[in-house]
């Protein structure tokens, strides 16, 4: 049970007003606004995973009935290229596609029809070029390049120690090599976006995506436009898990809105969304992982390969938290990690809740329950043996900070009545079996080394509220209401008094996006800062009223009281606007960056990480190879719990999404064309998927450098889920497996022959 | 004369080093100080200083740290 401390308002399951208007159908996406006049666009995309283009012909399509316009790579002032790293991916293809989906062309029509039969009749002439289907491929003697530079976009190596001698000197030696495959996002809402010129000549659009601000700056370089003539509004969006955090199509309808002059909608299909929008990166993971007779990790050596398609977007992040991650949250004395993030034509990889985290989880936290097994040793002794301890030097060279969480994350899940009685469950027929499987899981918050400095304010306003204003767009997260308890709270105030303005340029700072489990810590932060300011401005102003010094007037719950009366907020914020003074402040916060990166990385490592002991059981059906999941049971560290019911809403999503990727989701190419475009042949996991029981327990923990010690819960959950559902279809059936997903056919082709006889029984 | 240190991040590091110390005349602006050690993005860049969010415009004063780097984002 989570104790209470003194707070009003945090740490309180306030409602979410944004879940009631989602689940009944109120909230209007993108997607759902039907403007009067608008146009309606399509996009003509590439059929082949690689070809050169030898002509794109317009013609026929611009005749066809309410066609207004088609845009084409001809049509960009700026740069024809966006990537929030390394600028590689064409805005629109113009002389060479490497992937199915790749766009070309745009079209707007008056209606949705028109515009799909004249991008169907854009007439683009392909010379199809020899592609590279998996990475193995890719890296071969005789592969052609993709890109000039090469197949291998990124390669990093960070050692530490003499790996090779601890290694030999090791009492046991651990070596598998783990795969996992690629995963969609299967957002509720696909890729979607609306805009339009207003009078002042500002392009407007409201566009599904993560970071407004980031947006904007990639379509201004793009179109050629000032930043200042250009708005994004990323709020409501219907679901984004990373998927949304890269440009999608805000280039494509800046372009189309501002060569029609006229309002623009554009929305991609499922089926686009699946050809087309970005997946999760599929790892190969070699391991060889050392451990004393001790049972203290002595070494690791990762060689890690991820497929980031033809265009890096966030591959070399993501390949970085692949790497901070391999280690787990352990100390290994010696190791060797070599990253190596190859271009295929698979279609593009970016950003997925968790970035690398799950997919090196899988690989690590594999390795631990092996060798916890070969030493005879209980698998969350293994891990209390091996764990970082606060203060402690980490693998990377940077001091942690407080890491009293683990511990207690493992200390709750050794306790648990399933993980003490793990041994009596009995499935109830003889060719079912049961299991129960352990994983621990640790995510860094936010950027690493890259510099963030988010700011975000609050306004007083004299009718008598407060307006939080932050970028990071509530995307489904609850972050609405709970930075609106981060702001009551500190003022003192009712939830109620809060509103909340969000994730448009034209109105709040730049907070960033909300990506990296870091919106609530960056976020809050800011809002903090700009909370103190506040404050100390309206002192000022009811020291003035009162007649006495600032230093003599405090400050409590609304509050401004001297010795000679006392005014509330808004009545002060009354008499600051009738100077002539801003009402509105605007806070900053310097997120903590380690002072020496790691060669070769952009962003290892993090100074602050959330952690998290994971419990599943599995009961498998040895007949069929299906793996149902029947409990989840999850023990995060995300520092302070603002809002239990969102933090217990955000790891129960999280936990899900990490059960589909870990026994059923798998985005397939065959011959690097997608096959799994939509929701008929992607599979997800359904109500009837879920665990009898799947329940969160959040250990008591504070973050020094975050608001009211809050860290971060979006990506913890998804985390450890492959890895400990793997560790139990092992308890269940004795065989381990080392590639996701966990599908029927690959777990009954892994078990031993089952004699009808006995298996019917 | 003012000093003033220049720190770049994330791509920018690896493109133009990760630390400058410059000395600039009076009324140099952020954008003039980054424009010396080569980096010239108008448009795709944020700039930072004494942790303050800034504008390439703005004058900078002796003893100021920036803090420049393109937009980027991670996990």
């Amino acid at each position: 049970m989570m104790r209470l401390l003194n707070y009003r308002w945090i740490q309180r399951p306030v409602p979410n007003p944004l879940g009631e208007e989602k689940a009944t159908g109120v909230t209007r996406f993108f997607s759902d606004m039907f403007p009067q006049g608008c146009l309606m666009a399509k996009t003509v995309r590439s059929p082949h995973p690689r070809a050169k283009v030898k002509g794109i012909d317009v013609s026929q399509a611009l005749r066809g009935p309410g066609v207004q316009a088609i845009v084409t790579a001809k049509d960009i002032q700026g740069l024809n290229a966006y990537g929030v790293f390394f600028q590689e991916a064409p805005v629109l293809a113009s002389t060479e596609v490497n992937y199915v989906g790749e766009p070309l062309a745009l079209v707007a029509a008056e209606t949705e029809e028109q515009a799909e039969a004249a991008a169907e009749a854009v007439r683009v002439d392909y010379e199809q070029l020899p592609f590279i289907s998996s990475m193995e491929e890719a890296l071969g003697p005789d592969a052609p390049n993709i890109l000039p530079d090469g197949n291998i976009a990124r390669h990093c190596v960070i050692e530490q120690g003499d790996y090779r001698k601890a290694l030999a000197e090791s009492h046991l030696v651990v070596k598998n090599t783990y795969r996992t495959q690629k995963q969609k996002h299967m957002y509720l809402e696909p890729e979607a976006g609306m805009g339009y010129l207003d009078e002042a000549g500002v392009l407007n659009l409201f566009v599904g995506g993560q970071n407004p601000y980031r947006d904007r700056l990639q379509i201004a370089r793009s179109v050629g436009l000032p930043k200042e003539k250009i708005r994004v509004v990323n709020f409501p969006v219907g679901g984004a898990f990373g998927g949304k955090d890269e440009i999608t199509l805000q280039i494509h309808l800046a372009l189309l809105v501002l060569k029609t002059r006229r309002a623009v909608k554009l929305v991609w299909s499922r089926e686009e969304s699946g050809a087309a929008g970005y997946s999760r990166h599929a790892f190969k993971m070699d391991m060889e992982t050392g451990v004393g007779r001790d049972g203290k990790l002595t070494a690791n050596r990762a060689v890690l390969f991820a497929d980031t398609g033809p265009y890096m977007s966030f591959g070399p992040s993501v390949m970085d938290v692949a790497m901070e991650t391999v280690n787990g949250p352990y100390i290994v004395p010696h190791y060797f990690i070599e990253g190596t993030l190859v271009r295929t034509n698979n279609g593009m990889s970016a950003a997925f809740r968790g970035f690398g985290a799950p997919q090196a989880n899988f690989a690590v936290e594999s390795q631990m329950n092996i060798i916890a097994e070969e030493l005879g040793l209980d698998k969350l002794e293994l891990r209390e043996k091996n764990i970082w301890r606060s203060r402690a030097r980490a693998n990377f060279g940077h001091e942690l900070g407080n890491c009293e969480g683990l511990r207690k994350c493992l200390e709750k899940a050794s306790r648990s009545a399933l993980w003490k009685y793990r041994g009596n469950i009995r499935p109830a027929r003889p060719w079912l079996k049961s299991g129960v499987g352990v994983a621990v899981a640790m995510k860094g918050i936010g950027f690493g080394v890259l510099p963030d400095y988010p700011a975000a304010a609050v306004e007083v306003h004299p009718e008598g509220h407060v307006t939080a204003l932050f970028s990071n767009p509530d995307y489904g997260q609850g972050l609405i209401v709970s930075n609106a308890q981060l702001v009551a709270e500190k003022f003192g105030i009712s939830p109620s008094l809060v509103k909340v303005s969000n994730a448009d340029t034209n109105f709040v700072p730049d907070t960033g996006g909300s990506s990296a489990s870091r919106s609530t810590y960056t976020s809050g932060g800011a809002l903090l800062d700009s909370c103190d300011k506040a404050i100390a401005a309206l002192k000022v102003v009811a020291a003035d009223a009162l007649h006495t010094r600032p230093d003599a007037v405090t400050y409590s719950e609304g509050m401004l009281r001297a010795d000679a009366g006392e005014l509330d907020i808004f009545r002060a914020a009354g008499l600051l606007k009738e100077k002539g003074a801003p009402t509105k402040f605007v806070g900053t916060f310097a997120v903590p960056r380690f002072d020496s990166p790691v060669s070769g990385s952009l962003e290892i490592p993090h100074m602050v990480h959330s952690f998290a002991a994971l419990l599943g059981e599995v009961e498998v059906d040895t007949l069929l190879g299906t793996v149902r999941v029947k409990r989840l049971l999850f023990y995060p560290d995300i520092g302070r719990v603002i809002n239990p019911v969102i933090a217990s809403a955000q790891c129960d999503g999280g936990l899900m999404q990490g059960l589909g990727y870990a026994i059923m989701e798998e985005h397939v190419y065959d011959a690097s064309v997608p096959k799994t475009r939509n929701f008929t042949t992607y599979l997800v996991p359904c109500p009837t998927d879920s665990p009898v029981e799947i329940g969160t327990e959040f250990v008591e923990s504070t973050e020094a450098t975050g608001p009211f010690g809050a860290k971060g819960v979006g990506e913890i959950p998804i985390i450890p889920v492959a890895s400990c559902l793997a560790d139990a279809v092992r308890d269940a059936t004795g065989v381990r497996l080392k590639q996701l997903p966990m599908s029927p056919g690959r777990v009954l082709s892994s078990l031993p022959d089952q004699k009808p006889a006995e298996a019917t029984a | 004369m003012i000093s003033v240190r220049v720190e770049l991040g994330g791509p920018f590091r690896e493109r133009f080093g990760h630390w400058h110390a410059l000395t600039l005349g009076e009324g140099a602006t952020i954008g003039d100080g980054l424009k010396r050690i080569g980096v010239n993005e108008d448009l795709y860049i944020v700039v930072v200083r004494n942790s303050e969010r800034a504008e390439l415009s703005d004058i900078l004063k002796d003893g100021d740290t920036v803090v420049a780097f393109p937009p980027v984002g991670g996990g």
